[in-house]
C-alpha cells in the first residue's frame, strides 16, 4: 500500500519535474488546446484574480520561465491562457530575457505580461544586507539591459531581486532606484522578490508605500506558514498584490531527490488563499504545462492531493536541509546532517534499514552524546538535536540481521 | 544473500549521494601576489543554493550541481574581486550548465576547456568545474587580475580540458561556432528527450541538429515511440533505420532518426532534402562509434 502511494506520487512529480514518466495523456490534451479547432483562450473558464492596487488581472497560474532553450514552451502557454511570465535579469546570463524578447516581439503588447527582477548590486551574502555598492545608477543600467534584451520598452512589473532583510527592503539606493524606474515608464508597477525571512520582507513592502508587488517563496512544507498567511492578509489589506513563487518546495520530500512532492497539489494549496494573485511554477516541458495550466480552470484539492500533502508535511518537519551550520559547533565534530537524515528516514519513511545502514557508515563513537555536559549545538530548523542524535543512535546497537 | 546485496547497493548508494564523500575543494583558491584572498565560510549545496543565486538554482539542479565554493580577492578597500567555484558531478554536466550561459557572440580565450570575457566577467569551464569570475573594478588592472586568478585556477584544478568527445558527431557543415548545447533534461519540451547535444546552424534562417544518447537501446526505441505518438501525423521511413518526419505542433519541422541507442535530428529545416544529407551524415558519425545496444 505505502509502495503504491509512493509510486504514485512519483509518477505525478516525475512527469512534474521533467523526470521519468511523460504524461502523454495531458500532453495530447494541451495539443489539442493548441490546434487551431480549440476554443479561443478567452472562452475558457479561467480562475483570475486581482493584483492588489496594480489594476491587473491574473490567471491564477502564470509561467516561471526557467530555460533559454525551448522557445516553443512560451507559446504554447499563451495558448492555454497563461498571460504572465516571470524572467530574471541573471537567469542563464541573460538568455533567458533574449529568449523572451525574441518570442514577445511578435505578439502585440497588451497580450502578455513580463515580470523581470533586477539584482542590487553588492549585498552580503551572509547578512542579506546590501553594501554601499547597490547604488540606485547601477540597478537601472542592469535594468536598461534587461529591456534590450526583452525588446521592450518598459516592463509590468519590475522587482528588487532577492531581498531577505527589512534593512535591504528599506535600502533608499534602491527604493530612489524603483521610483525612478516607475516615473521613467520603465516599469509599470514594483516590487521585490523574497524567499528567505519572508514575512520580515512583506512587512516591510506594506511599510515602504513604495513597492507594490511582493513575489514571495510560500509552499505547504514552511514551517512559518501560519505567519506567511497573516502578512500576506495584512499585504492585500495595504493593496499590494502577492505572486507565490518555490510552490512546490523543491520538487522532492528528500535530500537525495528520490521521493518527489506531489506538485499539482502543492500549486493548488498555495493557491487556496484567494490573498495570493497568481504563482508562478517552472515550467520546462509540455506536461508541466498542461498540469499547471489545468489548476487554472479548476484550484479545487482532492482527497488524494489532501492526503498527499498531509504526509509530505509530516516528513517536512524531519527534513534537514543539510545546512551544515550545526558541525563546526559539535564538540566532538559529529556528521549531524547525517545523523538526523537516518532519524527522518526511521520516522518519516519508517524505513530502519536504510537508517541502520546510514549510521553504520558514519563510523560514529559509541552513544555520541552520553558524555557531553552542555550541548553546544544550535540548528537552524530548531531541532532538538542531542536528543535525537540519543534516540536514532540505539539502532547500532541492533544487529543488522534484526532488520531484515 | 539477497538482503545483503540489496544492503551493500543502499549502503553504496547512500555513501555515494553523501556530501561527506565530496573532494574537498575548500582549497582551491589560489594566493596572488598584491591581492589577499577570502573564502566565505559557506558552501552551498543542492539544498542551499537558492540562498545564493534564487531561481536560477532551478537549472544548476537539474545538471548534477555538487557543491559551490565562493572566494574574494580584495586589495585595498574598494578592489574585489569574487570567484564562484561551481562543481558538477561531471564534464558533461558542466559543460551542460556553461552551455547554457554561453553566447556563441563573447570574446572567447584559451583558459581551461573554454573561457569567455565580457567587461566586469570571465567565465570558465574546466572538467567538472564551471568557474565565474566577477568585479566592479574596471580596467587593465583589474582584467589581468581576473586572468591570472582564471590561469591559476585552472592549473591548481587539475582537471581534463576537453569538449565531450561526442560533440564530434554533430555535422560540422554550416555549425554555428560555440553554439553547442548540453540539454540534460526536457530537451524541445519532451521529458522523453534526455541528454541531447544540440548546435544551431544555417546562415539564413537558423535551424538546429541534434544528438541523443540514451542509456540504452531500449530507452532511445522508447523515447522515439513516444515522441511519435505525441507528434503524429508525420512519414516514417524505415527501409533503413527508424526515421520520422513531421512537422511538431510546437518545434516545427522535424526530421529524426534512431540508430542503437542514439536518436537523431533536424529541427526547423524546411528543406527536407538538406535535412535529409545532414542526417545522413550524423549516421555516419555514429556508425564510427560502438552502439549501447544494452
Amino acid at each position: 500500500m505505502k509502495i503504491n502511494e509512493l509510486d504514485r506520487r512519483q509518477f505525478l512529480c516525475s512527469a512534474a519535474l521533467g523526470g521519468a514518466g511523460a504524461l502523454i495523456a495531458s500532453t495530447s490534451k494541451l495539443m489539442a488546446s493548441y490546434s487551431k479547432s480549440a476554443p479561443p483562450t478567452d472562452e475558457k473558464k479561467l480562475i483570475k484574480r486581482k493584483l492588489g492596487a496594480t489594476g491587473i488581472e491574473l490567471p491564477i497560474v502564470s509561467m516561471g520561465v526557467m530555460r533559454a532553450d525551448n522557445v516553443a514552451l512560451i507559446p504554447a502557454a499563451m495558448k492555454t491562457g497563461i498571460v504572465h511570465f516571470d524572467t530574471a535579469h541573471g537567469y542563464q546570463g541573460g538568455k533567458n530575457e533574449e529568449m523572451l524578447g525574441e518570442v514577445f516581439k511578435d505578439y502585440p503588447r497588451n497580450s502578455f505580461i513580463v515580470a523581470t527582477k533586477v539584482p542590487p548590486e553588492e549585498v552580503d551574502n551572509g547578512t542579506g544586507l546590501l553594501k554601499p555598492g547597490s547604488t540606485s545608477k547601477a540597478f537601472l543600467e542592469k535594468l536598461d539591459l534587461s529591456l534590450k534584451r526583452l525588446k521592450l520598452d518598459y516592463v509590468d512589473i519590475l522587482y528588487v531581486h532577492g531581498i531577505s532583510t527589512r534593512d535591504a527592503a528599506l535600502f533608499p539606493a534602491m527604493l530612489e532606484a524603483v521610483r525612478e524606474a516607475k516615473n521613467s515608464g520603465k516599469a509599470k508597477h514594483v516590487g521585490m522578490s523574497t524567499h528567505k525571512n519572508e514575512p520580515e520582507v512583506i512587512q516591510a513592502a506594506i511599510d515602504s508605500g513604495v513597492y507594490e508587488v511582493v513575489l514571495t517563496a510560500i509552499n505547504f512544507r514552511q514551517d512559518n506558514y501560519q505567519e506567511m498567511k497573516s502578512v500576506i492578509a495584512k499585504a492585500a489589506d495595504a493593496g499590494i498584490g502577492i505572486i507565490a513563487m518555490k510552490t512546490m518546495a523543491g520538487g522532492y520530500l528528500d535530500k537525495e531527490r528520490k521521493k518527489p512532492i506531489n506538485c499539482k497539489a502543492a500549486l493548488k494549496f498555495v493557491l487556496q488563499d484567494e490573498h495570493v494573485t497568481t504563482a508562478i511554477p517552472g515550467i520546462t516541458n509540455f506536461d508541466q504545462l498542461a498540469m499547471n495550466a489545468s489548476v487554472n480552470e479548476d484550484v479545487s484539492l482532492t482527497n488524494e492531493e489532501r492526503a498527499d500533502l498531509a504526509a509530505g508535511k509530516d516528513v517536512g518537519g524531519l527534513y534537514c536541509p543539510g545546512c551544515d551550520r550545526c558541525v563546526s559547533n559539535c564538540a566532538k565534530a559529529l556528521p549531524l546532517p547525517e545523523i538526523m537524515r537516518a532519524y527522518m528516514y526511521t520516522y518519516g519513511y519508517r524505513d530502519i534499514t536504510m537508517a541502520h545502514l546510514l549510521l553504520s557508515s558514519l563510523d560514529l563513537p559509541p552513544h555520541p552524546c552520553s558524555d557531553c555536559g552542555t550541548c553546544t549545538v544550535q540548528c537552524t530548523k530548531g531541532f532538538p538535536v542531542p536528543e535525537r542524535v540519543m534516540d536514532i543512535t540505539r539502532l547500532l546497537d541492533v544487529p543488522s540481521e534484526f532488520l531484515s | 544473500m539477497r538482503h545483503t546485496t540489496s544492503c551493500i547497493i543502499i549502503l553504496l548508494s547512500i555513501v555515494l549521494a553523501s556530501p561527506a564523500s565530496a573532494q574537498d575543494s575548500s582549497s582551491s583558491f589560489p594566493s596572488f601576489r598584491g591581492w589577499t584572498i577570502a573564502e566565505d565560510e559557506t558552501v552551498y549545496n543542492p539544498n542551499n543554493l537558492w540562498d545564493i543565486i534564487d531561481g536560477a538554482a532551478d537549472l544548476f539542479l537539474e545538471y548534477g550541481f555538487v557543491d559551490l565554493h565562493i572566494g574574494r580577492y580584495q586589495k585595498g578597500n574598494d578592489s574585489e574581486i569574487r570567484v564562484e567555484l561551481y562543481r558538477f558531478d561531471s564534464e558533461v554536466d558542466a559543460f551542460g550548465m556553461y552551455s547554457q550561459e554561453r553566447n556563441p557572440e563573447y570574446a572567447f580565450i584559451d583558459i581551461g576547456v573554454q573561457a569567455y570575457r565580457e567587461e566586469g566577467v570571465l567565465n570558465f569551464l574546466t572538467g567538472s568545474y564551471y568557474v565565474k569570475i566577477m568585479t566592479q573594478v574596471r580596467g587593465q588592472e583589474a582584467l589581468n587580475a581576473m586572468t591570472a586568478i582564471a590561469k591559476s585556477l585552472d592549473s591548481r584544478l587539475k582537471q581534463r580540458n576537453t569538449f565531450p568527445e561526442i560533440l564530434n558527431l554533430l555535422p560540422a557543415q554550416q555549425k554555428l561556432l560555440n553554439s553547442e548545447q548540453y540539454i540534460a533534461k526536457n530537451f524541445l519540451g519532451y521529458a522523453f528527450f534526455r541528454q541531447a547535444y544540440v548546435a544551431r546552424y544555417g546562415t539564413g534562417k537558423p535551424f538546429r541538429i541534434f544528438l541523443i544518447a540514451a542509456d540504452s537501446t531500449a530507452a532511445a526505441e522508447s523515447a522515439f515511440g513516444e515522441f511519435i505518438k505525441t507528434s503524429p501525423g508525420g512519414t516514417t521511413d524505415t527501409s533503413r533505420v527508424e526515421r520520422y518526419s513531421v512537422r511538431d505542433q510546437y518545434n516545427g519541422p522535424i526530421e529524426i532518426v534512431r540508430r542503437g541507442n542514439f536518436i537523431a535530428g533536424t529541427v526547423d529545416l524546411e528543406d527536407r532534402k538538406l535535412a535529409n544529407s545532414y542526417i545522413d551524415d550524423i549516421l555516419k558519425r555514429i556508425d564510427t562509434v560502438p552502439h549501447n545496444n544494452h
